[in-house]
C-alpha cells in the first residue's frame, strides 16, 4: 500500500454521538467519497468531540466502501482514528461486523 | 404522521356501555390493561363515531395490573385522537394498585395527571405533543417520522439524549452507550421502515423485591406497514436483483416454513422474524444494513434477565423468551429450541396471532442496568 491519504471528518461540534444508516451514508458522500484513494491507506479522522457511534452510522458510512473492498481487507486500505481507542476498535469491530 | 386514525381501521365498532347506551360508560374487567383493553376501547369508540349523536364517554378501568409503557402511550394516542379529530369528551378511571410495578409507569404518563378528572385539551394537546419530556425517571421523545429526522442528524441527536437521560441514574459507562445504541438503532428502524411518526418512553425502574433496577423501554409506531412487510414483498417479487445478496437466506428459510403455516403461524411472522436475521435487509443495492435488529437480540442476551419483552406488529405477537434468543455463528436467530432459523418455525411461545390488529407496531423491553462502582441498588 502506497502513501496515507488523510480524511479528516467533521460534524456538527454538538453531536458527541452518531447514529443512523442514512446520516452516515450521507456523510460519506459529503466527506469521503471523492477523497478515498483505493490506492492509497486511507486515514479517517473521527473528531475528538466524537464519543459514541452506533453500528447503523458506521454500516452506512461504508456502504460503498464494502462494496469494492472486502471486510476481510479493510485494514489494509483504512485506519480509523478516533477520541479513544476503545471507539477505533469499536468502529472497525462495526466495519467488520 | 402520527396516524392515530390507522388504529381504528381494522377495528368494527361496538357498542360496550355497561347499560346500554344511556350514561355510555364502558368497564374494562381485564385483570391486566393490555392490547385486549385497548381493542375494547377502539371498538366502542369507533361505534360511538359512527351510530350514535353522543360524543360524551366514560371509561372505567378496574384492571390491577398494565402490561407496558407501549399500551398506555397507545392509550394516550386514542384519547388525544378522539378529543382532537371526533370532539369526544372522554373521561377516564384507572384504578391501578400503586404497590404494582406498573403504577410507576402509569404514574410518568399523561394519563395519570387527568386520572378521574374532566380533561384540559389544551394542556392534554401541549404534554402529548411535547418533543421531549424529561422527568425524574421518565424520558418521552416524539420522534417525527420526516425525510429531514430518518436522513439527517435526528437519531444520532436522540442517542446523546437517551445517554445523558441514563448517565442520571449512574450506571456503568459502556453499558449506558451500549444501551443508548440500542434504543436509537429500533428507533432508526422504525422510522424507515414505516410512515408514521415514532413515540419513545423509557422508564427507569426499581424491582425492589429483586433489588436490581432496569430500564423499560416502549416504542410505539401506528401503520399498517408491519415488521417485515417489506421481506414478505421481497419474497414475492419476481424481480429481486435490486436486493441484496445475503436476503436470499429468506427464501431459502421461506421454502421450508411455509410447510408449518397454519392458524398460528404465518407469513407475515415469519418476516417478521426474518427481520432479526443478521444482513436481512430491505435497503436496495445495498452491502451492508440489516445489523440493526442484530444488535438489539444482542442487547437482549446481554442485558435482559427476564421474559418481559415483547414487539406486536400488525397481527404477530413476538416474546423474547430467553431460553430461545441465541444468535449462531452466522448471525441467524431462529427463536426455538434447535436456534434453526432455515429450517424450522419458532417456538410457539414466542410467535403467536395477534387478535387485536390496530395496525401499530410496539416494542416493548425491559433492560437489567447494571450500575457503576458509585451506584447504590
Amino acid at each position: 500500500m502506497g502513501d496515507n491519504n488523510i480524511i479528516e471528518l467533521e460534524f456538527d461540534k454538538t453531536i458527541s454521538a452518531l447514529a443512523g444508516n442514512d446520516y452516515g451514508y450521507g456523510h460519506y458522500k459529503k466527506q469521503i467519497e471523492n477523497k478515498f484513494d483505493y490506492n492509497k491507506r486511507n486515514i479517517i479522522i473521527f473528531p475528538e468531540q466524537v464519543k459514541k457511534v452506533a453500528i447503523s452510522f458506521v454500516q452506512g458510512m461504508f456502504r460503498d466502501i464494502l462494496k469494492k473492498i472486502g471486510k476481510s481487507e479493510i485494514e489494509r486500505y483504512v485506519t480509523i482514528k478516533s477520541s479513544s481507542e476503545k471507539l477505533t476498535e469499536k468502529i472497525i469491530s462495526y466495519i467488520k461486523f | 404522521m402520527l396516524q392515530i386514525e390507522k388504529i381504528f381501521e381494522k377495528v368494527t365498532p361496538k357498542n360496550h356501555s355497561i347499560d346500554g347506551y344511556t350514561n355510555n360508560k364502558i368497564r374494562i374487567k381485564d385483570n391486566t390493561f393490555s392490547i385486549k383493553s385497548i381493542y375494547k376501547i377502539a371498538e366502542h369508540l369507533k361505534w360511538m363515531k359512527e351510530g350514535i349523536k353522543t360524543c360524551d364517554t366514560k371509561i372505567l378501568i378496574d384492571s390491577d395490573y398494565i402490561a407496558g409503557q407501549a399500551i398506555l402511550t397507545l392509550m394516550e394516542s386514542i384519547i388525544y385522537f378522539v378529543m382532537n379529530e371526533w370532539n369526544f369528551k372522554v373521561m377516564y378511571r384507572f384504578s391501578i394498585k400503586d404497590n404494582v410495578l406498573g403504577y410507576q409507569i402509569f404514574k410518568n404518563s399523561i394519563l395519570f395527571k387527568y386520572n378521574n378528572k374532566k380533561i384540559s385539551i389544551e394542556d392534554y394537546n401541549t404534554e402529548y405533543n411535547q418533543q421531549i419530556t424529561v422527568d425524574m425517571d421518565h424520558f418521552r421523545k416524539l420522534c417525527r417520522n420526516n425525510e429531514e429526522n430518518r436522513k439527517g442528524k435526528f437519531i444520532s441527536i436522540t442517542m446523546d439524549e437517551v445517554d445523558t437521560f441514563l448517565k442520571l441514574f449512574e450506571f456503568d459507562d459502556d453499558y449506558r452507550n451500549e444501551l443508548a445504541e440500542v434504543i436509537v438503532e429500533i428507533v432508526d428502524n422504525a422510522l424507515n421502515h414505516s410512515n408514521g411518526d415514532c413515540i419513545l418512553n423509557l422508564n427507569v425502574l426499581k424491582n425492589s423485591y429483586h433489588r436490581y433496577k432496569y430500564v423499560d423501554v416502549a416504542l410505539v409506531v401506528i401503520d399498517d406497514i408491519f415488521i417485515g412487510k417489506e421481506i414478505m414483498e421481497y419474497i414475492y417479487k419476481e424481480n429481486k436483483s435490486e436486493y441484496s445478496e445475503k436476503n436470499k437466506i429468506v427464501l431459502e428459510a421461506y421454502e421450508k416454513h411455509k410447510k408449518f403455516f397454519d392458524e398460528t403461524y404465518n407469513i407475515h411472522s415469519f418476516a417478521m422474524i426474518s427481520a432479526f436475521q443478521k444482513y436481512v435487509t430491505t435497503r436496495k443495492m445495498s452491502y451492508t444494513g440489516g445489523t440493526g435488529l442484530t444488535t438489539l437480540i444482542k442487547a437482549l442476551i446481554e442485558k435482559s434477565n427476564h421474559n418481559f419483552c415483547y414487539a406486536i406488529s400488525g397481527d404477530t405477537n413476538m416474546i423474547f423468551i430467553k431460553e430461545f434468543l441465541k444468535l449462531n455463528e452466522e448471525g441467524l436467530i431462529g427463536f426455538n429450541e434447535e436456534n434453526n432459523y432455515k429450517e424450522m418455525p419458532p417456538n410457539k411461545k414466542v410467535v403467536s396471532v395477534n387478535k387485536y390488529d390496530m395496525n401499530i407496531n410496539i416494542y416493548n423491553l425491559q433492560f437489567v442496568l447494571k450500575e457503576n462502582e458509585y451506584g447504590r441498588q
